[in-house]
């Protein structure tokens, strides 16, 4: 165990520092650079300088090296286009709203989800089945954007439940300042509904249909065991190979969320750092969620041990 | 347009008797808190006067030796840091007398030592300020800007507290008219200086001399501005409070509108035409303005002649943009802005009025034989190819017409150019269409194409900032297809150390006509406007092209009731 660790982390520094390298040539590869508009339409001599100053008169070489020297220190530099913005910054002020945002959404979506999958998959061929499967094919054909505005729309405007936009912040970040965060939260939690609620009751009904159940049914368990005990647990393979992707994407994943009710998210930003070619930021972005990936992978990867003792740790002898 | 103009006549009368109603002094209604809300998309990230950060915020919160206003005046100028101004005979030394009553707002004197300490730090190469040009008429401040001088050879001193003295190497009459540029406002050595590499980016490191204070900042989500009581005109401020919401969908701005959330609104496309009617019925104030901007079709003038090979006639190149019916197209395409038919907006004055109005629309009697006419425009569009000595038929001549970008408007814009130039030359024309302004500028600087849409913003208000944009190379080689006439760089030299307003009037005029009427180098589309909608307890608020875009500190809140 200790030496899958050790190991795992070891690829884990390799993973990051191959993203960071091809992050950057990637943006290196794309025309023009942070400043390329900006400086545009400025005199001549303006320009020269304000490459300098930026340091981006040096060759790509250069530049790589000072900036993955930089990096190992765990420092990013500083945004090319919004002045003072630091990756360090970011981490502190933004990841957490996208992160309640996120685990606000994840936690009605997918436990609602899962209860609306369960109750499909037992009712099976009820009106109740129809109901949710047709729910989720809705809910999952519609983009964020529409239900965004169709609920501030609604709720906000009309109705005058809800604010229209806004976050709460301060001493509330964590917790606290609900009325602003139900218009987000529902509108993002819509899609890991409809994902949850096919996911497991597909999952259940390949389930229903093994041996192991009709043993179960026949030693005459009662139902509520064997779908506790027998159907449930097995069902949840799938289930746990999607949530570590949620979890990874719940942080990027509400640009639309963001950008609608003015949420100072991270998803946001890093979309605009993307179009800005801002290279510091997205290099900094990059690596922390694929950082953020890693370990929820290999979290993932202990769990399934729990859920399915079948399932072996590597490097465990046999 | 004669709806248009009912509607500013409706709207000036009711803003008439309003004003006749609420009388000369503000009398706020019982229950109006002096708040103020608005929408943006974005925050400009920058507080640094030097680098022109984003302007409203540099409007509201500092303040400098002049501050521009749009009223009834039209543009122009009163002294606001500075009580008076001495100018020597020969045009070339400012000296300013600066008012005693200004302060910081952590009640520090303004005094002319943060003047001379802003201005010489404009030019300080390490930190690249781009508005440094700004500047390169004050006797040393290029050299310094590029490296051969000192900073302290730049004459822009501080001859006592209240003492600022600028002397120019030659006279120069547009220099006051960059005095409301926000690169020319003060800054406290003390404090950039403590601050370092951090000034202009930590908002909370800033203190203000203008109207209001940034109090709170949640990026990407609200800015607050509160009243400065040290404010030297603190008694004419009346807001208290100016909240900014960052809203990027107009429908949630709309909704936000609707609700009575927002006070002002800017907004486009068909919530344009939703809110004009309201305005029209009464139910908001629609404020309209020009604004300093001319956008058009920008040709290859490099050598080679494009793409085509056919850009190098002028002929050619007349034909092509008196295609272009201006009307029809501002109508189509954004449903606003003017029809442009020269290169200097409308919003330029000059000596005093506008300068469109003093020399009249460069080329639109000559549109006016063309436009609409297919017959007239296909003749001089084979006038052109036989000076070029081209044999190949009309229709076998292909344009590429070179653009980025996908909103609607774009694209609207885009077919619109397509079709009409095709319809009425029988060329065909390709659409070059990359995915954004880097690949543009890169398509651009290697040359393919024959033309694309640009134009220019003025930074300050004098004709010569739009005519120098096709000075040769001014701003690079690309920028305005790499135009250069020796003709035109010779006017605008001779505008040098020239004091005769009435003369510089004649080169500008010269000048003007050589790009639209002899070269027509640039074919001008739309002077831009700005549209405000304002809820209708919003008095007093006014819009300005230069330095501070918008005036709040004049506004008030009257009849909202909370």
């Amino acid at each position: 165990m200790g030496r899958y660790i050790v190991r795992r982390f070891l690829e884990m520094l390799l993973t990051l520092f191959l993203i960071a390298t091809a992050t950057f040539f990637l943006l290196e590869a794309v025309p023009g650079d942070p400043l390329s508009q900006r400086a545009d339409k400025l005199p001549v001599q303006s320009r020269e300088v304000m490459y300098k100053r930026y340091g981006l008169d040096k060759p790509v070489m250069e530049r790589y090296l000072i900036t993955m020297k930089n990096m190992a220190k765990g420092d990013f530099g500083e945004s090319f286009v919004y002045a003072g913005q630091t990756v360090g910054g970011l981490i502190h002020d933004r990841l957490p709203v996208s992160a309640r945002l996120g685990i606000q959404q994840m936690l009605l979506g997918v436990t609602v989800g899962l209860l609306l999958g369960i109750l499909a998959a037992i009712k099976r061929g009820t009106i109740a089945d129809y109901t949710v499967v047709a729910f989720s094919v809705l809910l999952i054909s519609i983009p964020h954007l529409i239900f965004g505005l169709m609920l501030q729309k609604i709720f906000a405007g009309n109705l005058r439940w809800f604010p229209t936009i806004g976050w709460p912040s301060g001493d509330e970040l964590w917790f606290g300042g609900w009325k602003y965060t139900v218009l987000p939260t529902l509108t993002g939690c819509f899609s890991y509904i409809a994902t949850y609620a096919r996911l497991l009751k597909t999952s259940m009904l390949d389930v229903v249909n093994q041996d192991y159940v009709l043993t179960a049914e026949s030693k005459g368990l009662s139902r509520g065991r064997i779908i506790r005990k027998h159907i449930l647990r097995n069902s949840f393979i799938p289930v746990m190979t999607q949530l570590p992707m949620s979890v990874a994407m719940c942080i990027t994943g509400s640009f639309f969320i963001e950008s609608i009710f003015a949420i100072p998210g991270i998803g946001q930003y890093y979309v605009t750092a993307v179009n800005n070619q801002d290279l510091s930021i997205v290099l900094g972005e990059t690596v922390l969620l694929a950082l953020l990936y890693i370990v929820v992978l290999f979290i993932t990867d202990l769990l399934y041990v729990v859920v399915d003792p079948r399932i072996s740790m590597p490097g465990r002898k046999k | 347009m004669f709806r248009k103009k009912i509607l500013a006549l409706a709207l000036t009368a009711v803003m008439a008797v309003s004003s006749l109603m609420v009388g000369s002094s503000v009398s706020a209604a019982e229950g109006d808190t002096q708040v103020l809300n608005l929408r943006t998309a974005s925050f400009g990230n920058n507080y640094d006067v030097q680098d022109m950060g984003w302007r409203w915020m540099m409007a509201a919160c500092y303040d400098g030796l002049y501050r521009n206003v749009a009223d009834q005046d039209g543009e122009h100028f009163i002294l606001a840091g500075a009580e008076s101004v001495d100018i020597s005979e020969d045009g070339t030394v400012y000296t300013f007398h600066l008012r005693q009553d200004a302060k910081w707002s952590d009640g520090v004197p303004v005094t002319a030592h943060d003047y001379e300490y802003g201005w010489k730090r404009l030019v300080t190469p390490e930190y690249g300020y781009s508005y440094a040009s700004f500047m390169f008429g004050v006797v040393g401040a290029q050299e310094c800007f590029e490296g051969t001088g000192s900073v302290d050879d730049v004459k822009a001193v501080a001859l006592d507290d209240y003492t600022f003295q600028v002397t120019l190497k030659v006279a120069d009459p547009t220099f006051e008219s960059k005095l409301v540029a926000t690169p020319l406002y003060p800054t406290r050595q003390d404090l950039a200086e403590a601050a370092g590499d951090q000034w202009g980016k930590d908002w909370t490191l800033c203190v203000y001399n203008g109207p209001f204070c940034m109090t709170e900042l949640v990026e990407d989500n609200k800015m607050v501005w509160t009243k400065n009581p040290e404010y030297w005109d603190a008694e004419n401020t009346h807001l208290e409070t100016i909240n900014w919401y960052i809203v990027g969908e107009d429908s949630t701005a709309a909704t936000m509108f609707d609700n009575g959330e927002l006070d002002i609104l800017q907004t486009s496309g068909d919530y344009v035409i939703k809110y004009r009617g309201e305005a029209d019925a009464g139910n908001m104030q629609l404020v309209v303005s020009d604004y300093p901007g001319t956008i058009g079709l920008v040709y290859n003038s490099k050598e080679g002649g494009g793409l085509s090979g056919l850009m190098s006639n002028a002929k050619i190149r007349k034909a092509i943009s008196y295609c272009i019916n201006r009307e029809d197209m501002i109508a189509g395409v954004y449903g606003r802005y003017k029809p442009a038919y020269s290169y200097v907006a409308p919003a330029i004055t000059f000596d005093g009025s506008s300068y469109r109005s003093q020399v009249g629309e460069m080329m639109q009697e000559e549109y006016n034989q063309y436009v609409g006419n297919p017959e007239a425009l296909q003749a001089l569009f084979q006038e052109g190819l036989d000076e070029l000595g081209v044999t190949t038929p009309m229709s076998d001549i292909t344009l590429t017409y070179l653009t980025y970008g996908t909103s609607v408007e774009q694209q609207a814009e885009n077919e619109y150019l397509q079709q009409i130039i095709q319809q009425m030359l029988g060329v065909t024309v390709n659409l070059s269409i990359v995915g954004d302004y880097a690949l543009f500028q890169a398509e651009r600087d290697a040359g393919n194409y024959d033309m694309f849409y640009s134009g220019w913003f003025s930074d300050y208000n004098d004709p010569l900032d739009f005519l120098y944009t096709f000075y040769t190379n001014a701003y690079g080689e690309n920028n305005y297809g790499g135009y250069s006439n020796a003709k035109y760089d010779e006017l605008l030299d001779s505008l040098t150390g020239e004091t005769d307003n009435a003369k510089r009037l004649e080169i500008y005029k010269e000048a003007e006509s050589i790009l639209m009427n002899e070269d027509c180098a640039f074919a001008p589309i739309y002077y831009s406007t700005k549209e405000v909608f304002l809820q209708n307890w919003v008095k007093d608020f006014r819009t300005s092209s230069f330095g501070a875009s918008q005036e709040m500190y004049i506004t008030y809140i009257e009849g909202r009731g909370n």
